[in-house]
């Protein structure tokens, strides 16, 4: 059935679902990084209280900012939650219909661009190092994931178009056969990585560098334009490891009890957001735990020199693999 | 012990940080250096302390020859509790100190009469 | 700013006030992409003033205003001060306070180089170090509050020996919380030196060479991780060092080379940290029994340091390096002259031959490598305010300041 209205209804209901679960566990996220360096730690609505609290302050404009100042956060948040109602949060995403993952691959890379974005509108010497260092990021985190992508999408048997949906119900991990399993665990990898590019904590923090730069593209924003930055950030930390889990871990509740209508559907809601805890405590608050920020040099020469390498490597396999009858 | 371990340790332990106020603060060691005590019956106005107070918080005081005090400028060093020929002075164990009004009556030390002297 | 730096391009900021900098300095470096061209250090922001303040107090008193020169060495400029007064007077501290001067000293480097180890690690964003490091540094600072009654501002040192002893009670509990402490010192130890990251933010950053850590007189660690064995502890025997066989350690005798960076300077901290507590414990254990002050009152010092005359120096390796009290005395219970040389005014300078070629992210790393303390730093500022403008002081400026004031002097006399 096609109802523009309720469409638009449960896209709405997904963002806000997708932005109160972002701050929810960056909350967490502060918590637990907290209780692991032997801190107290904030409270865990702390990232609300930081939102609301900004969302409620006047705008400050820097002298020598070109309009894009302004323009750059709306542009980041609107990119974020539209990828939000793209990709399943245990239910079917609102907008499955209207796009695939060439779509979520845009949206991804637009939003790091608002970023870029709204640094270089900064005017700020701060700003423009931490554009130009988010800028060399894109450039490498975003390789690997493309390429992690396509391949999932080409391994899995039903290969005709790249939709989500396509690859969650032949997720590689759990294949049949090995070989799938073991290019499925390089995969992911190399998503996994674009994931930790992607939120920029732990080793690619290099883009915000508090103790270098001041805080990067944006070390100029405070206030709603802050606020805005921080929601899209929210949501982008949620997104990203539910996208993981989409692609890698799919398996819903099913599996385990037998539920019935309203009830599975909240099961695997719930199951779904345990899931995307587990990805985004080990991929970023255990991660950043155990390791500071690297060089922005180091940073691309780590993608460049293995991630990228690895995600290739694998694709090639993938497609000779395919290609011989073997998978 | 590695660096795993010991933060896998840490999440499964008590923080480190003792929440004061809420709880009673971390008790102080025998011969801290906390609000200095005066006893003006024991003083013999002979203004030794007044001579080796670093921050010139005591003031003597001519007429009854007393001193009086103003902890507020006191730097805690005890040379006062030292040189006190008859132990007028003493250092307290007390160290909540803080407020928001420098005319505190805590901060006051000395002859009732003369008290509200901070300068 | 001259015309010359301006066609450097752009330049960032790091301070006066900058998220890296724990007190006020400004950096400013011109950089390429990534790259650092030029660098320049502006001192004077945090100017105080303590030469001045100190000559209008008795010698009892600057005793607690050198104590406040710095927050972290306060017995560093303590202790010096009351060398220089002790040899004014031509005093000699008893034996015993000799050794409880070792232990506070020791105690004091502990928590410095523990703190240094803290702030790497949070400017690498590696802030999980810095929180570990200081939980562990919390044991020192009870180790110092147990024996001084206070956990920064010891108050410890008094013309002619110590102003508390550390009973046998005391003593016992401190040689079971030094046991402590060595546990977790030496895990951190294990922890720092090879964690990846660690050596990849550290290794060849801020690296500096022998020849130009001679020529650039570097002080304390700094020197020390370029292969200079330079210590005035070693060298002077101050205290009761030379009782104890100490021996400063260098770079290679830690990580097998003087690497000359960061890593290296990492390493020697660390190592010093291991042998403090061995210092500390042995001068426990060896101390031998008797007075803790040549003096049975502090006013009894006061009175004989008022007749004193001539000039005198105190000198003492701070965590930082070395730091040098020049005192000049004229029959009176106030200093004529009170000078203080800190060893982060050298350090901190050095920085500015090493910052080009390094990437931005380095620059925090070099500028927190000779672990700046800017406070005990500040000493001169000219600022024209008629004009509104600030003048770079020259050598030839400085020396017709000083014949005119030669003159002046010479007026009097």
């Amino acid at each position: 059935m096609f109802e523009p209205l309720s469409i638009i209804l449960y896209a709405l209901a997904a963002i806000v679902f997708s932005l109160f679960f972002g701050l929810l566990f960056m909350g967490v996220d502060r918590k637990l990084y907290a209780r692991m360096q032997s801190r107290i730690g904030p409270p865990i609505l702390q990232p609300f209280y930081d939102v609301l609290k900004l969302l409620g302050k006047e705008i400050v404009r820097p002298r020598g900012a070109s309009p894009l100042y302004s323009l750059a956060p709306i542009f980041h948040v609107a990119t974020a939650a539209a990828l939000a109602a793209y990709v399943p949060f245990g239910l079917k995403s609102p907008l499955s219909h209207y796009g695939d993952i060439i779509v979520i691959i845009y949206l991804i890379a637009l939003a790091a661009f608002a970023v870029v974005l709204g640094g270089a509108a900064s005017g700020s010497p701060f700003s423009s190092v931490g554009s130009q260092r988010e800028l060399v990021l894109i450039v490498s985190i975003d390789a690997p994931m493309l390429v992690s992508l396509l391949t999932l999408a080409w391994l899995s048997p039903g290969f005709s178009v790249f939709s989500l949906e396509a690859i969650s119900k032949h997720p590689p991990l759990f294949s049949e056969n090995p070989l799938v399993r073991v290019l499925g665990l390089l995969l992911l990898v190399g998503v996994v990585m674009w994931y930790i590019g992607d939120i920029k904590v732990g080793i690619t923090e290099v883009e915000e560098a508090e103790t270098e730069i001041a805080g990067g593209p944006l070390a100029e924003y405070s206030g709603p334009n802050l606020a805005m930055f921080e929601m899209g950030r929210a949501i982008r930390l949620f997104v990203g490891a539910s996208l993981i889990v989409n692609l890698f871990f799919p398996q819903d509740l099913s599996i385990f009890l037998s539920l019935q209508g309203p009830l599975l559907e909240f099961g695997n809601v719930c199951f779904h957001l345990l899931k995307t805890f587990l990805v985004v405590f080990l991929a970023v608050t255990f991660h950043r735990t155990m390791f500071g920020r690297l060089k922005i040099s180091s940073v691309a020469s780590l993608y460049w020199k293995y991630i990228i390498p690895l995600t290739l490597v694998s694709s090639v396999a993938a497609i000779v693999l395919r290609s011989m009858g073997v998978i | 012990m590695g660096l795993v371990s010991w933060i896998v340790r840490n999440l499964f332990s008590r923080p480190m940080t003792n929440r004061f106020p809420k709880t009673p603060p971390v008790p102080v060691p025998e011969g801290f250096r906390g609000k200095l005590q005066y006893d003006p019956e024991k003083c013999i106005g002979c203004q030794l302390c007044v001579r080796v107070c670093p921050t010139q918080t005591i003031k003597f005081l001519p007429e009854e020859k007393k001193i009086a005090f103003w902890v507020g400028r006191c730097v805690f060093c005890s040379q006062c509790v030292e040189v006190c020929p008859t132990g007028a002075l003493q250092m307290s164990k007390n160290f909540l100190l803080a407020s928001d009004d420098m005319h505190d009556e805590r901060y006051m030390g000395g002859p009732a009469r003369r008290r509200g002297m901070e300068r | 700013m001259s015309e010359e730096y301006r066609e450097l391009g752009v330049s960032i900021p790091i301070g006066p006030f900058h998220p890296a900098l724990k007190e006020p300095i400004g950096f400013r470096i011109w950089v390429e992409g990534e790259k650092i061209v030029k660098a320049d250090i502006r001192f004077g922001h945090n100017y105080r003033g303590i030469e001045l303040i100190g000559a209008r107090r008795n010698w009892i008193q600057i005793l607690y205003l050198a104590e406040r020169i710095c927050g972290i060495c306060s017995w560093s400029h303590q202790f010096p001060l009351a060398q220089a007064i002790e040899s004014l007077m031509d005093v000699r501290p008893p034996d015993r306070a000799n050794y409880i001067r070792v232990v506070v000293g020791e105690l004091e480097r502990i928590h410095s180089h523990m703190l240094w180890l803290g702030v790497l690690g949070h400017e690498i964003g590696f802030d999980t170090l810095l929180h570990l490091t200081w939980g562990v540094r919390e044991k020192v600072m009870d180790a110092l509050e147990l024996i001084s009654g206070n956990r920064v501002n010891y108050a410890m040192a008094t013309i002619g020996g110590v102003r508390r002893d550390i009973t046998e009670a005391k003593r016992d509990i401190l040689l079971r919380k030094l046991d402590d402490l060595l546990k977790g010192v030496e895990t951190l130890r294990d922890i720092v030196l090879t964690h990846k990251l660690v050596l990849l933010r550290t290794e060849g950053v801020g690296r500096y060479d022998r020849e130009l850590a001679l020529r650039l007189c570097l002080q304390g660690p700094m020197a020390r991780m370029c292969g200079i064995r330079k210590d005035v502890r070693q060298d002077e025997g101050v205290a009761a060092y030379g009782d104890l066989g100490f021996r400063a350690i260098v770079a290679r005798d830690v990580v097998g080379k003087d690497g000359c960076d960061a890593y290296s300077a990492t390493a020697v901290r660390v190592a010093e940290t291991i042998q403090s507590i061995n210092l500390v414990r042995d001068a426990l254990m060896e101390m031998p029994p008797g007075p803790i002050s040549a003096f049975p009152k502090p006013i009894v010092a006061l009175t004989r340091a008022s007749k004193a005359e001539g000039e005198a120096i105190g000198r003492y390796e701070a965590p930082r390096g070395e730091v040098i009290h020049y005192v000049r005395a004229a029959k009176s219970d106030k200093p004529k002259r009170w000078k203080v040389r800190a060893p982060s005014l050298i350090n901190v300078y050095s920085t500015k031959w090493v910052f080009p070629g390094h990437q931005i992210a380095d620059a925090v790393v070099i500028a927190a490598q000779p672990d700046p303390c800017i406070a005990c730093t500040e000493r001169a500022l000219i600022v024209d305010l008629d004009r509104g403008e600030r003048r770079v002081v020259d050598h030839a400026y400085l020396t017709e300041l000083s014949r005119r004031k030669s003159k002046e002097v010479m007026g009097d006399v």
